[in-house]
């Protein structure tokens, strides 16, 4: 990429520095519109009265709190959730409605938990221009690179899109960035992104794993972010989350949040979208409308990562196998503790020398349709439609959450499909898929959780068929590729076949200690057939095996 | 939800399409009937008969005959389709250029189009700005539901006011309508049945007995749930209504312009003559050939669909057919409570 450091523009007007008194006032918001929507789905649906809503808070927070390592924090959290499950029994209906105001206040200290004002007024000056050093000198990745790593975001980091479309859209409107998620380094990744594409800055709705980091910590709070706990599955924390995450965008703050959740652990493109933040926009954009904002819009921007080699490829992939395969996966090692597994994550990030690709997709409304430049969103046909006729009967307003849910399931397909088809082939999953499907051919009575099992000499494959299957599955891609069906890495579309190979292997040798692919006289063969698996899966989904049409 | 001086459209001439405006108009709404051509339209508005398809039945006064699409976009907030599959998305094209996304659209077209392998609904999405869509399908004949005999249907639509608006306009003494979510799954049942129709036919046109009728409607739903559950729609969906009530139904009627067409061949007509003999589309021949098609991409068998191919586009002769049928390997009866299978 053509990476510039320059001073970004002015924030956007609303963008994500806010006054503390703001974000105070915003708080007691929230809580009180949390507080509102109980009430009013406890009136009109008696499977939803206070008794049942604080039971099931007390229940799944008790059941969480189970598993957690002990800790102080641990130990006052039983402790204030045990006292809960004992008192709402015997409770009138005005103490359950403060216990209830009470559980949703902490919920929201913990959602924005991490602002500090003092270091807010800080980012609050330094931005714009603390920017670069934020993205360089401060950030762990900038240490690294000073401290002799390959390893460089600003060379390493490849960007497509429709960059200046997206820029004129934010000034339009709000926008939701909705990425694929594979690693922990995403969210860097995507600053350092968004700010060299000269975009505003994003508010993050981020995992509570990149809280517990250290260094990831530091940089996302940087980021404006809030925590999003994914452990936690009551129907207040999602409701005050959804709240949460509705008021930024009614204020205008660009939201930035992983729409597949977790981080994907299997390394193929997303299969399923989590629908509740996403509603977020349609809430926000219904009360614009009704509150008569005169920018009520909410874009949304999926975006795709890909990298060449991922950081925790390993640990993902054995996740996946054992939670998917479970007595049928046998695990070899077993998996190092959380400490080891930090040091290898900055360990391996030392040593990585691989591209990481970007790519900003074309902007949807909150309907699937495609957004143009000026605004307008667009039919398969391409014509204009107007956005608030989705949501109007006979001209006014109509609602309609049945409607709005199936909508925001809509909008999450459309997102699925536009990360399908913008998925980044990188030359490393192009060999990986190779190798795999060839040794999985030469192994035809073996189930998977057998297959990823046959590390080494039992892998050996003849050289010449993977070869072979390389030049089978590249017409198969670029025809692919003609068809918008998938991207490719601009390299691969000129690359001859084998240098493809070549490319991969070289790659992998910098990384995994080699295990993924390795070749030996005439014969090619993995010492590490999970890591294959993950690498291949990348090219899963599009019927690209032999055999397909 | 939706004001009764709203009108619902109803696209398409046919019988059906008739049938359905005349229910419409019978529960007091007005309708806007859309005819491809200005003079049967008129036909309509003058003698309030679709004497082409439906000759001797007089429809609602409150049916409204018209040729202008844009008419229909713009005063009809509920519309029907009713046209045959291979000009749906033309059609639905057309009307889309006057549409917003605030319609709500029921496809009752019971095909698949060619190539693509696309149901009505996906093209209705395809080709018009408009998300709420649904499907309505079901035992009916539409010159039983013209004279008013007792049957029901099913409307299947993720949005709730699809599926309540057209129970409101639909419901009536002599046509009940039941609701489903799986779309694609009623979808798939109505625009499948029509092959197992055009089998029967062609079986008691050559007196093979009650026995084979009973055998060709339950292994046809077999096949069809199969298909279903490899494309991803609930196969249970095919117990209903929508599934063996239209499937039992239009292998027994001599209505059935599949069966019909089967008939016909089964008396030693060509394909090309017995179509030309119904004078109307008959869904199911378009549906062997795309389905065969689709099957072999999946990799599963749907023998009597495969028989079918082989007599109409292969020039194999029934009695071959026959005889394959009758020798391929024998299976389980009921093979989704086994946990699934195929062969």
């Amino acid at each position: 990429m053509n990476f510039e450091m320059n001073v970004p523009e002015p924030p956007h007007p609303g963008g994500l520095l806010l006054t503390p008194e703001e974000i105070s006032r915003m708080r007691n918001e929230v809580v009180e519109k949390a507080l509102a929507e109980h009430l009013d789905a406890a009136e009109t649906d008696p499977a939803w009265s206070l008794d049942v809503l604080l039971n099931d808070a007390a229940t799944h927070e008790l059941e969480r709190l189970r598993s957690e390592p002990p800790s102080l924090e641990t130990r006052r959290q039983k402790a204030y959730w045990s006292q809960i499950a004992g008192q709402f029994p015997h409770a009138d209906e005005k103490t359950r409605l403060e216990l209830l105001r009470d559980i949703i206040s902490g919920y929201v200290r913990e959602i924005t938990g991490y602002f500090d004002p003092r270091v807010y007024r800080l980012a609050a000056r330094l931005l714009p221009l603390g920017f670069k050093a934020l993205f360089t000198r401060l950030s762990p990745v900038g240490f690294l690179t000073s401290m002799g790593s390959r390893f460089s975001l600003e060379k390493n980091l490849v960007i497509t899109g429709p960059v200046d479309h997206i820029r004129e859209l934010s000034r339009r409107g709000t926008l939701m960035m909705t990425p694929t998620h594979l690693s922990n380094l995403d969210s860097m990744v995507i600053g350092l992104a968004l700010h060299s594409c000269r975009l505003p800055p994003f508010t993050y709705g981020a995992g509570l794993n990149l809280f517990t980091n250290p260094i990831l910590s530091f940089f996302m709070n940087h980021l404006g972010a809030y925590k999003v706990d994914r452990r936690k599955h009551s129907r207040i924390y999602k409701a005050t989350l959804k709240a949460y995450a509705t008021m930024t965008l009614k204020i205008g703050q660009h939201n930035l949040f992983f729409p597949g959740g977790a981080r994907n652990r299997r390394g193929d493109v997303e299969q399923k979208i989590k629908l509740g933040l996403l509603g977020c926009g349609l809430s926000a954009f219904q009360a614009n409308l009704r509150s008569g904002k005169s920018r009520p819009d909410v874009f949304i921007v999926p975006c795709t990562l890909s990298y060449g080699l991922v950081l925790e490829a390993k640990s993902l992939i054995e996740q996946h196998l054992q939670q998917t395969g479970k007595s049928r996966f046998i695990r070899l090692k077993k998996e190092s503790n959380r400490l080891t597994r930090q040091l290898n994550f900055w360990r391996n990030l030392k040593n990585m020398d691989s591209n990481i690709h970007l790519h900003l997709c074309d902007p949807i409304d909150l309907f699937g349709n495609k957004v143009d430049r000026e605004g307008n969103s667009r039919d398969k046909q391409g014509r204009v439609v107007d956005r608030r006729s989705y949501i109007e009967l006979h001209g006014r307003y109509h609602p309609d959450e049945q409607r709005d849910r199936q909508y925001t399931r809509v909008l999450g397909e459309t997102i699925l499909d536009s990360f399908k088809r913008n998925n980044i082939i990188l030359c490393t999953h192009v060999a990986a898929f190779s190798l795999f499907e060839t040794i999985k051919a030469a192994n035809p009575k073996e189930d998977l959780y057998h297959l990823v099992r046959l590390d080494g000499e039992a892998s050996k494959v003849p050289l010449g068929d993977v070869r072979e299957y390389i030049e089978f599955l590249m017409p198969r891609l670029l025809e692919l590729e003609a068809a918008e069906g998938i991207r490719l890495a601009e390299y691969l579309r000129k690359m001859p076949p084998w240098e493809i190979f070549q490319s991969a292997l070289s790659h992998f040798k910098s990384f995994h200690s080699g295990e993924v692919l390795r070749v030996e006289k005439n014969t090619a063969y993995s010492l590490n057939m999970k890591l294959l698996y993950y690498y291949r899966n990348k090219l899963d989904h599009y019927g690209l095996e032999k055999g397909t049409a | 939800m939706n004001q009764a001086s709203d009108k619902v459209g109803v696209i398409g001439g046919g019988s059906f399409g008739s049938a359905v405006a005349d229910i419409i108009g019978n529960n007091g709404r007005s309708v806007l009937h859309w005819h491809r051509s200005a003079e049967m339209a008129a036909e309509v508005n003058s003698l309030h008969e679709n004497r082409k398809y439906l000759p001797g039945f007089r429809l609602s006064e409150n049916v409204a005959a018209t040729s202008d699409l844009a008419e229909v976009g713009r005063q009809c907030r509920l519309i029907f389709f009713a046209v045959p599959s291979p000009h749906f998305r033309e059609v639905a094209h057309k009307l889309g250029d006057h549409l917003s996304g605030s319609q709500l659209l029921v496809s009752m077209t019971k095909g698949i189009e060619l190539d693509s392998f696309k149901l009505m609904s996906q093209i209705l999405r395809e080709e018009t700005p408009c998300l709420k869509v649904g499907v309505l399908s079901g035992p009916n004949l539409a010159k039983e539901i013209i004279a008013k005999k007792p049957s029901g249907t099913v409307i299947a639509s993720q949005y709730e006011e699809v599926r309540n608006l057209v129970q409101d306009v639909l419901s009536c003494p002599y046509f009940r309508v039941y609701s489903n979510h799986d779309v694609y799954g009623v979808e798939l049942a109505g625009a499948l049945k029509n092959v197992y129709a055009i089998a029967t036919g062609l079986s008691a046109a050559m007196g093979l007995g009650d026995n084979t009728k009973g055998m060709l409607i339950t292994r046809g739903l077999i096949e069809m749930s199969r298909l279903a559950e490899k494309l991803g729609a609930n196969p249970l969906t095919f117990l209903g209504l929508a599934g063996v009530g239209d499937l039992v139904t239009t292998c027994s009627s001599e209505l059935s312009r599949n069966f019909r067409v089967g008939f016909l061949i089964g008396l030693g007509r060509t394909l090309k003559e017995a179509v030309e003999e119904i004078g109307e589309v008959a869904e199911g021949v378009n549906t062997v050939k795309i389905v065969r098609k689709k099957i072999a991409e999946l990799g599963i068998h749907m023998h009597i669909l495969e028989g079918l191919h082989a007599l109409l586009f292969e020039n194999q002769d029934v009695k071959t057919v026959l005889t394959g049928l009758m020798n391929i390997p024998q299976m389980e009866d009921v093979e989704f409570s086994q946990g699934g299978g195929d062969c």
